[in-house]
């Protein structure tokens, strides 16, 4: 077992290099539950340090999946503070170039499966390449690949308007409990 | 629509674009509380409950600087104290018509920094300038404006040094606030309306 010296610079490192990015991640998918999700990842990739791999992004953001689920299931997000922030099924940081584009992109993102639209997203949001993607999903690259084409096709089809049903109020989100539900 | 398109187009509407940062402290503060956490835990159980405790604390100012705030002080005052503080620095904030002070949710068993009715007063505030703003037409959108940089003018910033519940706005929280006046004199909403529905 590595020295705790060696384990806490190794996670000084993982911190430093992803903390951006999982709070980024976070907030796409659940602004209200952001730092949450955010402490309880890394407190995971603490207690987990020596199964956190080279390659760490995809990881967290598969533990920061899952620390999420927990938390829509849990009373824990009804915790007063958090709350301040606003209800989890606005879309807070929704910075969008326009209210027409963002309407029309978020009808067409909720006419995706939850699945593919996460594949789409993690692409597109979180950088992700498909490698990585496989390894946050705990899927094959070519599940991956077989997602992210349809994602790609069915959301082109959707707003260009060859799509059929896909317009509706959801919000912008690719969360679980969000625009996949 | 070609595929290079269709990310760009989902790039450009990503919802963290214009995050802003994470306070340094606050994440300093939640690097320090994961690694107080001996691995392993020799008592799970009384493990976990300090750990929550902990993280608490550091989820708070994160969330905190996730909003754009810096807790107060490191000298605390009671519940009671912070909503006479209230009516105090309420009297010498003017608010966009229509808007009124809503009364600090406190835990009255809580403790809370010097500066907390201050900081609380400038955030309804700045939360209802920004709504002036955001449902406002021209001539409104200009005097909501006006009205926010005079409220922005009286923020102060955290003293070099100081802890970050030693009081006055963190660098990042008051380059924030001047980002959205930018924007708001360009007529672009994007950070008003992110800042309206992480915070107001």
């Amino acid at each position: 077992m590595p020295e705790p010296r060696a384990q806490e610079a190794r996670f000084n490192r993982l911190y430093e290099r992803h903390f951006d990015a999982v709070r980024a991640y976070a907030w796409r998918r659940a602004p209200s539950l952001a730092d949450e999700i955010v402490a309880e990842t890394f407190l995971v990739a603490w207690r987990r340090l020596s199964d956190v791999p080279d390659d760490a992004l995809p990881w967290l953001i598969g533990v920061a999946r899952n620390v999420r689920a927990n938390l829509h299931r849990s009373d824990r997000r009804r915790d007063a503070l958090v709350q301040r922030l606003g209800p989890e099924s606005t879309a807070e940081g929704d910075p969008l170039a326009s209210v027409d584009e963002r309407d029309a992109l978020r009808g067409a993102l909720a006419g995706l499966s939850e699945a593919d639209r996460e594949v789409l997203l993690l692409t597109a949001w979180d950088d992700l390449d498909r490698g990585q993607v496989a390894r946050a999903l705990g899927c094959s690259r070519a599940n991956v690949a077989v997602r992210l084409f349809r994602a790609r096709r069915r959301l082109a089809d959707l707003l260009t308007g060859d799509g059929a049903g896909a317009a509706n109020d959801r919000p912008l989100h690719g969360g679980v409990s969000n625009a996949g539900s | 629509m070609p595929a290079p398109d269709l990310l760009e187009l989902l790039r450009r509407n990503d919802p963290a674009r214009g995050l802003p940062a994470a306070h340094t402290e606050a994440r300093e503060r939640l690097r320090q509380a994961i690694l107080a956490e001996q691995v392993p835990a020799q008592s799970r159980r009384a493990s976990r409950r300090r750990l929550r405790l902990v993280l608490a604390a550091a989820v708070l100012a994160l969330v905190l600087a996730a909003a754009g705030w810096g807790l107060q002080s490191s000298l605390l005052d009671t519940a009671e104290t912070v909503r006479g503080d209230f009516a105090e620095v309420t009297a010498t904030i003017p608010l966009p018509p229509g808007a009124a002070w809503d009364e600090p949710d406190l835990d009255e068993n809580g403790w809370y920094g010097q500066e907390a009715a201050l900081m609380t007063a400038q955030w309804q505030a700045t939360c209802a300038w920004f709504e002036y703003w955001n449902e406002g037409d021209s001539a409104q959108r200009a005097e909501a404006l006006a009205g926010f940089e005079r409220l922005r003018a009286t923020m102060q910033p955290r003293r070099p040094g100081a802890m970050e519940d030693e009081g006055g706005h963190h660098s990042s929280s008051l380059q924030a606030y001047d980002a959205a006046i930018a924007e708001m004199k360009r007529g672009e909403p994007t950070l008003v309306r992110q800042y309206l529905r992480a915070n107001c």
